[in-house]
Order: structure tokens, then C-alpha cells, then sequence
């Protein structure tokens, strides 16, 4: 193996990841905390209503974050498993195990805090559109992966879960592109992307408090994900320690 | 409160009670296997 790649395995290793997420941990959750909170109180008393949606366009503080959670938990978690189904690095499995719970929860809120939104804004909680639809599927796939990985899993080995898991998370995947694109490829009910990488047309007292809600909640995930990773490896080992102590 | 966001504050004070209470969970079970695994070593 090249020296080159030294690095890279290096953060494959469980004991440099406990290293490193036990200082990044502390970080994440003040974080969280501190741009969550002041994000969303700027977003509910100081950014103006909205000329054409009234108050209920604040949902959008909420709904937009937890959408691009959502999503790029899953394009992180087929990440993961393409690195562990290539590599076999037990690290890889370990972490798009402990995106799931967190992306379903993420994907759960953007479909709740859309039919709130949809309700007062379309008059209607829900429609069968390309958007919509590709959501609910993304949350779906998360609820399926959660089932598939432990249905299979047997309490010695976790690897067959991993593997059902990571095919299971790779399928999966091509659902993103739909999700993303379905406001530009068909006529849907729901608006356009609130921010893209060409730039925002929204006005700054809107903006701001959009992306303080946004790096408040990217943070809060990262942590959640973060913490039920340590606690995964650390269950492993404690299983891998009593089947050897009883063989 | 209600007040506060004129007749949309059911739906915004709705979407915000589901995120409090969905991330409550999410804490609420993490903080609860912590502790078990710390009671196990």
C-alpha cells in the first residue's frame, strides 16, 4: 500500500475516530445550540412577513434545513457503504449505520413541516407531485434500511447487516437526483430551490436567519450521528469481547 | 402567542412542537444507550 494513502486509512481507524470526535463533539453541540437557537429566533420575531405567504413562510426555516439533511445524509450514508463494500472498513459500515436514525428523523420533519406549510400556502396537506413523492420515498428507504439491517443482523456478527444495508443504501442513492431535480424536470406544486450555488434572490433579513438555522442544524446532526457512531463501536466491541470470553 | 403569527400560528407552532419533539427522542435515546453502556463496562 502506497504511503500516500497514509492519512486517508489513518481516519479509518476506530481509535482515531474516537480521538478525533470526542474533541470535535463539544464543539458541534455549542454550536448547535448557539446558531439553532439564534437562528430560529431571528427566523420566528425578526425576519418580516412574507408579501405573499403571510407568517407561515417561517416554517421554511425549519423545513429547508431538514431537507438538505435529509438528503445529504443519504448520498453520505451510500458514501459510506460504497467505502465499505470496496474497502472493508468496518468504520465505514459503522457510520452509514449511525446516519440512518438521524436522516429518517430529518426526513420525517421536512414532510411534516411541509404539509404545514403546504396546507395554508396550496390549501392542501399533500399532493402526489414528483417532489413530494421522492421525499417520502427518501424517508421510506431510511425506514427500510433501518428494518432490513436489523432483521438481518445476527448478534455475534454484524457484517451480514452491513453488507444487506449498504446494497440496500447504494439502490437507494439513485432517488436523490429525482429529489433534487424534480422542481426543474416537472411542473410540481412546490417552489424552486430557496438557495443555489448561482446565489439567493431572498432578502437578507430572511437569509440570515435561514443559514444560522441551517449550520445550527447541520451541526446538531453531525454531533447525533457522531455520538451514536461511538456508541455502535463501542456495543461491537463489547459484543466481539463476550463471544470471545465464551469461546 | 397565537397572536404572534396571526392565523398561521397552528401551522408554525405545529412544525416547530414536531422538531422540538423529534430531536427530544433522538437526544432521549442516545443519552439512554450512553448510560447503558456505561453501565456495562
Amino acid at each position: 500500500m502506497s504511503t500516500a494513502l497514509h492519512p486517508f486509512w489513518r481516519y479509518a481507524s476506530p481509535p482515531q475516530f474516537l480521538q478525533l470526535s470526542g474533541t470535535l463533539l463539544p464543539l458541534l453541540w455549542a454550536v448547535a445550540a448557539l446558531l439553532g437557537l439564534s437562528g430560529l429566533a431571528l427566523g420566528l420575531f425578526w425576519a418580516p412577513t412574507d408579501a405573499q405567504q403571510g407568517e407561515a413562510y417561517r416554517i421554511l426555516f425549519l423545513h429547508v434545513p431538514a431537507a438538505w439533511i435529509a438528503m445529504v445524509c443519504y448520498g453520505a450514508m451510500a458514501l459510506w457503504a460504497l467505502l465499505g463494500l470496496s474497502l472493508g472498513t468496518h468504520l465505514s459500515f459503522v457510520l452509514m449505520r449511525a446516519l440512518a436514525p438521524t436522516g429518517a428523523l430529518f426526513a420525517f420533519l421536512t414532510l411534516w413541516t411541509g404539509a404545514l406549510w403546504g396546507r395554508p400556502t396550496w390549501g392542501v396537506w399533500w399532493v402526489w407531485d414528483a417532489r413530494l413523492s421522492s421525499a417520502l420515498l427518501l424517508f421510506l428507504l431510511y425506514l427500510g434500511f433501518i428494518g432490513l439491517t436489523a432483521a438481518v443482523d445476527r448478534p455475534q456478527d454484524p457484517r451480514r447487516g452491513d453488507r444487506a444495508g449498504a446494497l440496500l443504501a447504494l439502490v437507494g442513492v439513485l432517488n436523490l437526483p429525482v429529489l433534487y431535480f424534480s422542481v426543474q424536470w416537472w411542473s410540481t406544486l412546490h417552489q424552486g430551490a430557496s438557495l443555489s450555488p448561482a446565489g439567493s434572490r431572498m432578502a437578507p433579513s430572511m437569509l440570515v436567519p435561514l443559514l444560522l438555522c441551517t449550520a445550527g442544524l447541520w451541526a446538531y446532526a453531525a454531533a447525533a450521528v457522531l455520538s451514536r457512531a461511538r456508541l455502535l463501536l463501542a456495543e461491537r466491541q463489547a459484543v466481539q469481547a463476550r463471544w470471545r470470553a465464551a469461546a | 402567542m397565537s397572536e404572534l403569527f396571526g392565523t398561521h400560528a397552528p401551522f408554525v407552532w405545529g412544525a416547530l412542537a414536531m422538531f422540538a419533539l423529534g430531536m427530544a427522542v433522538e437526544l432521549a435515546q442516545l443519552w439512554r444507550r450512553a448510560r447503558r453502556r456505561g453501565e456495562a463496562t
